[in-house]
């Protein structure tokens, strides 16, 4: 399992999204990162209205920048986070922001294929973060209740173990 | 040049301050605010949405599930009783992701269950706001229906905004001048399914009047 994280050198997740959320459109939403070896792997969502999103992803590499095409249904969510699972392998967490939020859907980049595969839907809407830890993708999931007229706040996890 | 310019003044007088007096509230300083509720009815939190709503005599309308009303029947007619009722689908099924054959099962099921209820004309929202301007959207219009965007999303069901800081989004974007969308003013979207809308409803009204705005029917702003 230590292998699967030896080519990470570091995850970086810049939210934007209070700001972004205020301000007019267009604007970046969200904007994750991981710098792996000499590549910078970016993912990014722009806000066009309310009514869409838009995302892509690219890699920095030498100076140059390599676009990554994202499936379709991607394109059309949030990026979440970007994480290096492998040394060829990138997974990629993406919601449907518009109107309501769906189930994280976490899909992964084969770099040696360019080929994407959906590897799960996250039953976690609402999420307060995203880790990479040693068992997997770990979400911190949120479930908020009103109980004898109190707004109240509970936190539970939920993970996506690592193939 | 004398001529033209009191043309020109005539004009801005005959049109420019008819424009204006559509978004803004009798007060001619806030703008006016349809809310808008999607994905309910919810057993426990719509009701005290409903209660927010009627202590301060504020209209609403409720974009409903099918599923949920057949569900929640009396908690349908109870807003069917003091609100108006429009179409959110059957299961809030995402339309992009669905074939045509489910897209109109959702369509005709949720309306068979809320027919009684729907006013006039007949309002659809798609779920998850997936496929407007395309295909699900003309098939829903289709059917009679009229969709409806929203023009501000507080983003009240994102665990990552907190109360406060959806109310800033409602805020912000409700004193700026309404799109052309719905320039007669904005159309707020909210979920009644939602606790931290149900609990923090009433003082989001509250606030948002405080500065001058004013909540009317969405028929009022279409």
């Amino acid at each position: 399992m230590k292998k699967v994280f030896y080519s990470v050198l570091g995850v970086l997740i810049l939210n934007f999204s209070n700001n972004a959320l205020g301000s007019r459109f267009p604007k970046i939403q969200t904007r994750s990162v991981i710098l792996s070896g000499a590549e910078i792997f970016v993912a990014e969502t722009q806000q066009k209205d309310v009514l869409s999103v838009n995302s892509k992803t690219y890699i920095l590499k030498n100076g140059n920048r390599e676009n990554l095409e994202l499936p379709d249904e991607v394109k059309q969510r949030e990026i979440l986070a970007v994480f290096k699972a492998s040394p060829n392998k990138v997974w990629v967490v993406s919601q449907w922001v518009i109107e309501m939020g769906d189930k994280p859907l976490v899909s992964e980049l084969n770099l040696k294929n360019q080929n994407w595969e959906e590897l799960a839907r996250v039953d976690c809407v609402a999420h307060r973060s995203i880790d990479l830890t040693s068992e997997g993708l770990k979400f911190t999931c949120l479930e908020d209740d009103i109980i004898e007229g109190k707004y109240v706040e509970k936190l539970k996890s939920k993970t996506v173990q690592l193939r | 040049m004398i001529r033209l310019k009191k043309h020109l003044t005539l004009f801005v007088l005959a049109f420019g301050t008819s424009t204006q007096a559509g978004y803004l509230c009798p007060n001619n300083r806030g703008h006016k605010v349809a809310l808008t509720f999607d994905d309910g009815p919810h057993p426990n939190r719509t009701e005290i949405v409903i209660q927010a709503l009627e202590e301060r005599n504020t209209p609403a309308t409720f974009f409903i599930l099918g599923s949920q009303s057949s569900k929640y029947p009396e908690l349908t007619s109870r807003i069917a009783a003091r609100f108006r009722i429009a179409n959110h689908g059957w299961k809030h099924i995402n339309y992009t992701r669905s074939t045509v054959e489910e897209q109109r099962g959702d369509i005709e099921r949720s309306t068979l269950q809320l027919e009684a209820f729907l006013d006039e004309p007949w309002k659809f929202r798609l779920p998850y706001g997936a496929g407007l301007r395309g295909d699900p959207q003309r098939l829903v219009e289709s059917y009679g229906y009229r969709h409806i965007y929203w023009s501000i999303d507080p983003r009240d069901w994102d665990a990552n905004l907190s109360a406060e800081e959806s109310f800033q989004i409602i805020l912000s974007e409700a004193n700026k001048t309404p799109s052309t969308m719905y320039p007669n003013g904005h159309v707020l979207l909210l979920h009644d399914v939602q606790a931290k809308t149900a609990a923090h409803l009433g003082s989001w009204i509250d606030r948002l009047e405080d500065q001058g705005h004013c909540f009317v029917s969405l028929r009022e702003v279409l």
